[in-house]
């Protein structure tokens, strides 16, 4: 008994000995940090936005571990596919509630809701993060970037993209009219140099239709955007005061913009009065796949993506059959352009840990991996050395959208802005689908601008 | 009636779970949006009280008009030619045919009710779309005609006709149940006197449902002066308003837009002005359709 006892009571010493031998690695484990980021496309090929906060965090995990540091990460990523309202209403309800569950750490989205959401305290200023990173990494951004992302005074955002809008021509249905290649190749030149005029789209969309070559020459996109602002410039006109930050009605070049969709729906039906009610999947294929679109002066660089992944169509096909311009200009005192809008990683007030979401940014803005998106999501370069970087520069696409960057155009970075584009699509809307003229649709537009903006608002 | 200290607690167990349901989901948002219509909340969602403010802007914003007459014709054109006539039609159809046979037709009405409004709605989007590849407008082209802009050139037949048809189910059901508890005797009596189908529906049949007609166009009047998603699906509430109701104008107000516009003070006052509307129409109902009768104990009874 006594020899049972001694031995029972060194098992004792020696589980007990194992459980201290196993808890002392565990007081020094590893810390994992889950980090949730809400990205969005809606267009699916810019599915990197979310991949590329994944991918960084393997090897910032890389960075760490040889570092000895008893922190890694974790990333949540959602890539939302739907509409940019339902992203911004989720957005909205999740900053609403206050819960540090509920919003993510890190937010992708436009530069143009970083007024609002900074003003309403959702997102935290990043200037002390950029100025971190800076040397090697921040400091490659082209710098205009960083003026979209800028919000009284202070950098809200990383520009994780940008892009060019442009006009989409069918080259086949030009041919069909006796363009000739010279002529096909010489249009993005014409545009640039104001040889070619809205008005000289309009005589295109006439022949077009009175030859039967399509059936509906010149569509748009059937949902508010930055571009409807882009004939405004395209007419001569403004939308921001650059002294005071005012939003600017320009009466003139407003008029001529709803006059220009008049002639298109109600005059010459070259584009469905109906437009507005269109589905975005039937706009694609009527202009690439069907061909009774010819034009859609309406388009953005990633449509190229979105053609070849949703579409199933080729890039030979698109060289072989579309081409692209700028927006051309209206009038005399109007100039051709297209809008760009930045994307940006924005970190959350209520994360709780921001070090780590910046330090995740900065390593998802490599080069590599941002080449990674521009060239799956058809988006430009936002780094000077991502230009020369292989892959990028192999893009024969990317590098003729990058010709339109000089006639760049931004919105401006205004609380307004998004109630301006609604206001301003809605009245064109009206316009096209016989509701009210031109000039109604003027009053009724500066009537609502004046109530929603009063002191805010510069009418010209 | 007496009831014990026991019971009395038993009482209070059963009811508290309906209680906290109702308090915490509608009293309590209620009460918030009744004091968030006194604000000029923004996106910054301050409570930053502004008294009447908000209510007065109603008397200046434009758009309002237009708005109430949209929902008053969506109202009484839905209610009336679907929400209550489609169902007092269907519920007789069916009422008359074989067991069988009315229950499958309604059985199939019925499906879009068992459907989630998304889908419900992106269907409708299919058989509208203004280019060949909607329903319509493929059939039309089978008989040579050109695409019609459903949504644009009739947008308040659109939002009429899509409600109406998902409406009509509720009240096909209550009149169908109510038609099939008619004594036989008086459509034997109606049939002895030589009345025709439809001199039965007019004097027997409709009579003897009025209380179920009532209810339903009283219920189906709250219900649709509040429910917008299926607009907001089909129609977005355009083009330029055409579509646009007071609830989806409220909720527009706050939600809607390419970039939200984030205006739930004026949002929540156009809210609390539906809500009194709503209540005054249920005041009217009451009074007018004198549900006191149809609620009180009969005065006799047939043992």
């Amino acid at each position: 008994m006594g020899a049972l006892r001694v031995s029972a009571w060194c098992l004792v010493i020696a589980l007990f000995a194992l459980v201290l031998a196993g808890a002392a690695p565990a007081a020094y484990a590893q810390e994992v940090v889950t980090l949730r980021a809400w990205t969005i496309g809606p267009d699916t090929p810019a599915f990197y936005r979310a991949e590329n906060l994944v991918l960084a965090a393997e090897r910032l995990n890389k960075y760490l571990e040889a570092a000895g540091a008893n922190v890694r990460v974790q990333v949540e990523a959602d890539f939302w596919t739907e509409t940019w309202d339902s992203y911004r209403r989720r957005a909205i309800l999740a900053f609403e509630s206050g819960d540090p569950n509920a919003i993510p750490d890190i937010i992708n989205s436009s530069h143009l809701d970083i007024p609002t959401w900074a003003s309403a305290g959702w997102i935290i200023p990043m200037d002390q993060y950029i100025e971190r990173y800076w040397d090697g990494t921040f400091e490659d951004f082209f710098p205009h970037l960083w003026d979209s992302v800028t919000f009284a005074g202070q950098r809200w955002g990383v520009p994780q993209d940008i892009e060019v809008r442009m006009v989409f021509y069918r080259k086949d249905h030009l041919k069909a009219l006796g363009w000739s290649d010279e002529a096909i190749a010489d249009l993005p030149r014409r545009v640039r140099d104001k040889e070619f005029t809205l008005q000289d789209l309009v005589e295109l969309g006439k022949q077009l239709r009175d030859a039967g070559i399509s059936e509906w020459p010149i569509i748009h996109r059937p949902t508010a955007g930055p571009d409807f602002f882009q004939f405004i410039v395209a007419f001569g006109g403004e939308y921001v005061d650059p002294d005071t930050g005012k939003l600017i009605l320009d009466r003139q070049a407003v008029l001529q913009t709803l006059n220009l969709f008049r002639t298109l729906t109600q005059e010459e039906r070259l584009t469905p009065v109906g437009m507005t009610s269109w589905a975005w999947p039937t706009v694609h294929r009527s202009l690439v796949v069907d061909g009774e679109a010819s034009v859609q002066i309406t388009g953005g660089m990633w449509n190229w993506a979105e053609w070849q992944r949703d579409l199933g169509v080729t890039e030979d096909y698109l060289f072989e059959n579309i081409t692209f311009t700028l927006i051309p200009a209206g009038s005399p005192d109007g100039r051709p352009n297209q809008a760009g809008q930045p994307q940006a990683y924005m970190i959350t007030q209520a994360s709780r840990h921001k070090d780590l979401a910046a330090l995740l940014i900065a390593v998802a803005s490599d080069v590599d991996l941002n080449t990674n998106h521009a060239l799956q999501g058809a988006k430009l370069a936002i780094r000077r050395s991502q230009t020369a970087f292989p892959t990028f520069a192999e893009s024969t696409y990317l590098s003729m959208a990058a010709t339109l960057v000089p006639d760049q155009i931004f919105l401006p970075a205004h609380e307004a802005t998004g109630f301006y584009n609604t206001a301003l699509y809605e009245a064109i809307g009206a316009v096209e689908a016989g509701m009210l003229r031109p000039e109604q649709a003027l009053q009724e537009l500066e009537r609502r601008l004046r109530s929603q903006l009063g002191d805010d608002l510069i009418v010209r | 009636m007496l009831v014990s200290r026991g019971q009395r607690l038993a009482l209070i167990a059963l009811f508290l779970p309906a209680l906290i349901v109702t308090v915490v989901f509608y009293f309590v948002p209620a009460v918030m949006t009744a004091a968030m219509s006194f604000t000029d909340m923004d996106f910054r969602l301050r409570w930053n009280f502004v008294g009447f403010a908000t209510f007065a802007r109603m008397f200046e914003d434009f758009l309002l008009p237009r708005i109430l007459q949209n929902t008053v014709v969506y109202t009484v054109a839905t209610l009336a030619f679907f929400n209550v006539g489609l169902a007092v039609l269907l519920a007789l159809v069916t009422s008359y045919v074989p067991d069988r046979v009315g229950r499958v037709f309604q059985a199939l009405w019925l499906l879009p009710r068992f459907t989630p409004p998304i889908v419900y709605g992106i269907i409708w989007m299919w058989i509208l779309d203004p280019t060949r590849a909607g329903l319509l407008n493929s059939l039309l082209a089978l008989a040579g005609s050109r695409p019609v802009n459903w949504v644009t050139d009739y947008p308040m037949a659109v939002i009429v006709v899509t409600n109406g048809i998902i409406g009509a189910s509720f009240g096909m059901v209550i009149f169908y149940s109510a038609i099939k508890s008619i004594p036989r005797d008086y459509q034997w009596a109606a049939l002895a006197d030589g009345a025709t189908w439809l001199q039965q529906v007019r004097f027997v049949t409709l009579p003897l449902i009025r209380w179920p007609l009532l209810f339903v166009t009283a219920y189906q009047t709250l219900s649709l002066l509040t429910s917008y998603e299926y607009i907001l699906i089909i129609t977005g509430g355009g083009p330029y308003f055409a579509t646009t109701v007071w609830s989806l104008y409220a909720y527009n107000l706050a939600f809607g837009g390419y970039f939200a516009n984030y205006e739930f003070g004026y949002g929540a006052a156009l809210s609390i002005v539906l809500v009194v509307i709503g209540t005054i129409a249920s005041i009217v109902y009451w009074r007018v359709f004198r549900f006191r009768e149809m609620m009180a104990e009969p005065k006799i009874e047939v043992m």
